[in-house]
């Protein structure tokens, strides 16, 4: 059940700041580089998930994908796009 | 290490499979015949008048049109060709906002039956027929458990190539459910991957926006351009396009005959090679006809298109730019809506579509096998599961075939017949869902499954008697397109009240 909600949550968080980041810094032409992230998205979401219910221990997998998720937050924080 | 990652992987295997598993097989299921939704939309409008390509045609499209929809942001009329042989209309009030359809009639001839057809199972298959884009995040989330559950399954299967050369159907009833499953996962591996990445293209930029937002972001806080992304999705679509659509001039100016832009372009592509005429806003100075290629035989889902302006005729030239990734993209969408593929290879997307769902119910049935054989009692849940099965896995497409034999058998006067249709498909499914649950495992499987096999088997009778195009008359003139439905249901049928047959009650065995 935990692992749900850390699959879920750290997941979709995870997968989202990887894809801002790779559509971002990708050295292509700003359309394209958006179209790669975006279908790369789905083999990174399908990853962190299998990843979050064979991964050793709980903590590791809330480090790993939250901390990313957090780090995308402040980022956007950062940026002003946080209410 | 391994053992330890093999089992925590087919624990997540079994029980994501249980939690996801009755809705994937729903989504496979209404997906398949979704690639004949056109051949069923046609079946469905018995009355549809075959139309053939004139210049005729179209003004009275454009009639009917300016009737319909005088202000709209754009009309659509798609041609008439083999596979969908009638003409279609459709408009749109806003350029986002939801198109309205309907079948062009014959001149004098009354307006054919009002039906959702084929588009009905479409809907139903990747947003669980809700309107707007609100089921997109869980239909997708679900395909993404489906990619998870196939890594998992194949992680936790080692002995892979092994397992596809056994199948022991008479070893141990266990034993024999996971063969199936196995040679049905392993045989189908590459499409039931390649089917479900591809499913998620067409919605993933919805539900995974960010990398959009961080292109083309508006600078508003995150969670308001997630919710509603319309500057970001128009900028990014306009740069991808090279071509923005036009912008209203508020000067009025009749929309000019449309066969002379067809021509133009079939002098270019070759003729008959047209298939959808667009007009965007109709009726301003500034409007556009926009003329799309036929898909048959390309599997990208990007059309090649001209675009003219209707008030001086010059063509619009795209400023499009090599873009390898968008071509990827369209390539990958295309495959998965196989709108390029002859009826072989759809009868292929059909049966594979057909094969991921038996593994998807295989893996289902072996879950409540291994659950209620077991040395312990059976949890409930696991009685739940085991006793709704049947109403789920068989209830489901008898509901799909009472879709058809409503079409035919509701009274043609009633007022929204489309909804009279869907609403049987449902009741149907609610029906078989709580006969099952009442009369208890082995005899809803039976149940069910005999009344699968009557409800298919009738629709070809049911179709002959209330209409002229009942199969016999259609194949003698050569109509296997519509044909093929009430063959495919007659198959279905016999393959239904075969497995009843096999799970008769025998006597004196416990029900």
């Amino acid at each position: 059940m935990q692992r749900t909600l850390a699959a879920v949550v750290g997941g979709y968080g995870f997968t989202a700041t990887m894809t801002a980041l790779l559509a971002w810094s990708l050295p292509l032409p700003r359309a394209e580089a958006t179209v790669t992230a975006t279908l790369l998205s789905i083999v990174i979401c399908t990853a962190a998930v299998v990843w979050a219910f064979g991964a050793h221990s709980l903590t590791r997998v809330w480090l790993v994908l939250g901390g990313t998720t957090l780090l995308g937050c402040a980022f956007a924080a950062w940026r002003g796009l946080l209410p | 290490m391994m053992g330890e990652l093999r089992q925590a992987m087919a624990s997540f295997h079994g029980w994501s499979g249980i939690v996801a598993g009755w809705v994937l097989y729903m989504m496979f299921v209404t997906g398949s015949p979704a690639v004949f939704k056109d051949e069923i939309t046609t079946w469905m409008t018995p009355e549809a008048v075959v139309t053939v390509r004139s210049p005729e045609l179209l003004d009275r499209a454009k009639a009917r049109l300016q009737a319909a929809a005088p202000n709209a942001a754009s009309w659509t009329v798609t041609l008439p060709d083999a596979r969908d042989p009638v003409t279609r209309l459709s408009w749109r009030s806003s350029e986002e906002g939801r198109a309205e359809r309907e079948i062009l009639g014959a001149g004098n001839a009354p307006a054919p039956r009002e039906t959702r057809g084929g588009d009905f199972f479409y809907r139903l298959h990747y947003r669980f027929d809700q309107p707007g884009r609100s089921a997109w995040g869980y239909s997708a989330a679900m395909a993404i458990v489906m990619l998870s559950i196939v890594v998992s399954g194949i992680i936790t299967h080692k002995r892979f190539l092994r397992d596809f050369f056994t199948f022991r159907p008479s070893v141990h009833r266990q034993r024999a459910w996971l063969d199936a499953h196995l040679v049905l996962g392993v045989l189908l591996l590459p499409f039931h991957l390649v089917i479900t990445y591809t499913g998620l293209i067409p919605i993933v930029s919805t539900v995974m926006p960010f990398g959009m937002l961080a292109n083309y972001g508006s600078g508003e806080p995150i969670v308001r351009q997630f919710s509603d992304p319309a500057i970001a999705r128009k900028a990014f679509a306009e740069e991808r396009s090279g071509r923005p659509y036009p912008e209203r001039a508020a000067v009025p100016l009749p929309v000019p005959d449309l066969d002379p832009f067809v021509t133009r372009a079939e002098e270019r592509w070759g003729s008959g090679s047209v298939s959808t005429v667009t007009v965007r806003l109709p009726g301003d100075r500034n409007a556009t006809v926009e003329l799309a290629r036929s898909p048959s035989g390309v599997v990208s889902h990007r059309r090649e298109r001209l675009v003219y302006h209707v008030l001086d005729g010059s063509e619009i030239a795209s400023e499009r730019k090599a873009q390898p990734a968008a071509d990827t993209q369209a390539f990958l969408y295309g495959l998965h809506m196989a709108r390029f593929a002859d009826p072989l290879l759809r009868w292929l997307y059909f049966i594979a579509g057909l094969g991921s769902a038996a593994l998807i119910a295989t893996g289902l049935l072996l879950w409540t096998v291994k659950r209620n054989t077991g040395h312990h009692a059976p949890s409930l849940l696991d009685r739940f599961i085991a006793r709704a099965n049947p109403g789920v896995i068989v209830g489901l497409p008898i509901a799909m075939v009472g879709f058809f034999l409503a079409n035919r058998l509701l009274p043609l006067e009633i007022a929204a017949r489309p909804l009279a249709e869907v609403r049987s498909f449902f009741l149907i499914w609610i029906a078989a869902l709580l006969i099952a649950l009442v009369i208890g495992r082995r005899r809803a499987w039976f149940a069910l499954t005999g009344a699968l096999a009557v409800a298919a088997i009738s629709v070809p009778f049911v179709n002959a008697a209330t209409t002229n195009k009942g199969a016999f008359p259609m194949i003698m003139q050569g109509n296997w397109l519509v044909a093929s439905v009430d063959l495919t249901m007659m198959l279905t049928g016999i393959g239904a009240a075969a497995i009843a047959w096999r799970l008769r009650p025998k006597s004196g065995s416990q029900p």
